[in-house]
């Protein structure tokens, strides 16, 4: 513990020195004027959130994260975040969560394509990839893409990273990375907790995942897919488990596509589709009682007008009025030998304003909407199925 | 919506995606030419008639990592933009109204400049000017 704050304090010490040498909003400017090989930055967020019905608040500081990178050549970089959740990490008792959200080497091939290697994070989604509070709209990250695909989701493995020289706009990814543990898998988490997040992975099951990015006429389209095991046990454990154990065993399928479209004139618009289905769900359950899902499906769509448009059409500021709405099925299909819980099937509406006053400063406030179908009162608390917060925050990437 | 139409309009709006990406890569979307050229006396010199064929094309060199995209912005004038993002240095990709860091989702018109955070910083610019001669754009990459 004395170590791991030894190491987040010198952490701050470094950012704090680098601010005092770097000219302000010169990160960059550092970078391509004097070639500094170096890069320090990072991003975080802290929310006041208010639930209506209990009329209780929270105050948390959700995450701040320090990015460190380095490049070594022209060809080889290094990138990094290493991530604070919930402010503070104490031995013994319930708390935040110190972690690596990112730590690759990128090698590049040529201009076009590059290849990462080390713990990152698959283009899979909105967020997961572009997860900077200063992204997005409203205190909380969108639900979908943290109940259904598990952002910000990162695994041990190797990427390729490239852009088509045939047709402008159009990039390509692909990786291999670890596998899933399905024996995390759980009631209303559904893939979630079966993460490994680059902490003592078992690589004898593996993923593919690949993904289609866009750009065109102001739209941001993008398709992606995963398909990964979810076993990665010996085979002996497996069979008495009865469970598929190899590469690919006790497969997990994930498919995506998502759009998103900013005018000139200040209208936003993004929306996504998601549909997940893990076939062995009855076998995992057999084997670990965890209740993991047959199928799982969501969607977002979400409109937001930059009022400051109206005023200033070329204004650094901005303030985005929006609203978003939201809705998943974390047990579209249950096995056999699981229950329905209705409170999965899930619907948030999301609405609230997001004040930039320069780049990189965020202020938002916001108000969220939750109702859920009947819980399920063996597997949920039955008050969980409506309620509403008000949230207000801050954020900042540099 | 129940499952099975929500599998059935998730199908048919990727078929609609795919669609879509054929039809518009045929439609006017296609890539800017490359050019690859060499740097002599820290200097990149693109014959006019590269600009006579397309007012945008990207231009490649072994002594940059990055391409840069040079276009011609106003008769005559010429522009030569580094397609380094300013955020965390990854590389852009030029499409036909902007420019965007797949990476962190930063925004950048085709002047360089920020449409949207994170980045902060525009694009780095090169100076360009005319060769003596009149017929080539010179891209001077000391600038």
């Amino acid at each position: 513990m004395k170590r791991l704050l030894i190491l987040i304090i010198s952490g701050y010490s470094i950012g704090a020195s680098a601010q005092i040498i770097t000219p302000e909003d010169s990160l960059n400017a550092g970078l391509v004027s004097s070639n500094n090989p170096t890069v320090i930055s990072g991003y975080g967020e802290v929310k006041v959130e208010y639930n209506t019905q209990s009329q209780l608040a929270n105050a948390n500081l959700t995450r701040n994260i320090l990015f460190f990178g380095h490049k070594f050549n022209k060809r080889i970089a290094f990138f990094s975040e290493m991530e604070l959740e919930d402010a503070k990490v104490e031995g013994g008792s319930p708390s935040g969560e110190v972690s690596m959200e990112q730590l690759f080497m990128k090698f590049g091939i040529n201009n076009d394509i590059y290849l990462t290697a080390g713990l990152f994070i698959p283009r899979i989604g909105i967020i997961n990839e572009n997860h900077l509070p200063t992204t997005f709209n409203g205190n909380d990250r969108p639900y979908l893409e943290k109940y259904l695909i598990p952002s910000t989701w990162r695994e041990i493995g190797v990427g390729l990273y490239g852009r088509s020289r045939r047709i402008a706009g159009l990039n390509y990814s692909a990786a291999l990375v670890n596998g899933l543990n399905s024996e995390k898998f759980g009631n209303g988490n559904g893939i979630r907790s079966g993460r490994y997040k680059g902490s003592d992975a078992n690589a004898t099951n593996l993923a593919l995942t690949g993904a289609l990015l866009y750009y065109v006429r102001g739209f941001r389209l993008q398709a992606s897919a995963y398909y990964g095991g979810s076993a990665g046990i010996a085979k002996p454990i497996a069979d008495s488990l009865q469970l598929n154990a190899g590469a690919f065993g006790t497969p997990v399928f994930m498919t995506e596509a998502n759009i998103q479209y900013q005018s000139e004139s200040g209208f936003e618009f993004k929306a996504i589709g998601v549909f997940s289905s893990i076939k062995d769900a009855e076998s995992i359950n057999r084997a670990y009682a965890n209740n993991t899902p047959g199928k799982m499906w969501g969607a977002y769509a979400e409109v937001g007008y930059n009022l400051m448009k109206a005023f200033k059409k070329d204004s650094e500021r901005s303030l985005v009025l929006f609203s978003r709405f939201e809705a998943m099925d974390l047990n579209a299909e249950v096995s056999n030998n699981s229950a329905y819980d209705g409170s999965l099937n899930k619907q948030f509406l999301v609405s609230g304003l997001t004040y930039s006053p320069t780049r990189g400063v965020i202020v938002k406030l916001d108000v969220a909407l939750k109702k859920t179908g009947t819980p399920n009162p063996i597997l949920t608390d039955v008050s969980d199925s409506q309620f509403s917060f008000i949230n207000i925050g801050v954020g900042y990437s540099f | 919506m129940k499952r099975r139409d929500f599998i059935t309009n998730t199908s048919k709006l990727g078929a609609c995606a795919l669609l879509g990406i054929t039809v518009l890569s045929h439609t006017g979307c296609a890539s800017y030419p490359l050019f690859k050229a060499k740097v002599i006396d820290k200097t990149l010199s693109i014959p006019l008639t590269e600009f006579i064929k397309s007012k945008r094309l990207l231009v490649r060199t072994s002594s940059i990592e990055f391409d840069i995209f040079a276009h011609e912005f106003e008769a005559g004038k010429y522009r030569a933009t580094l397609l380094q993002c300013t955020h965390h240095n990854e590389p852009v990709t030029v499409s036909d109204q902007k420019i965007y860091c797949p990476s962190h989702g930063s925004t950048f018109a085709l002047d360089g400049q920020v449409t949207k955070a994170p980045a902060k910083v525009g694009l780095k610019h090169f100076p360009t000017r005319l060769s003596d001669d009149g017929n080539s754009v010179l891209i001077l990459l000391e600038g």
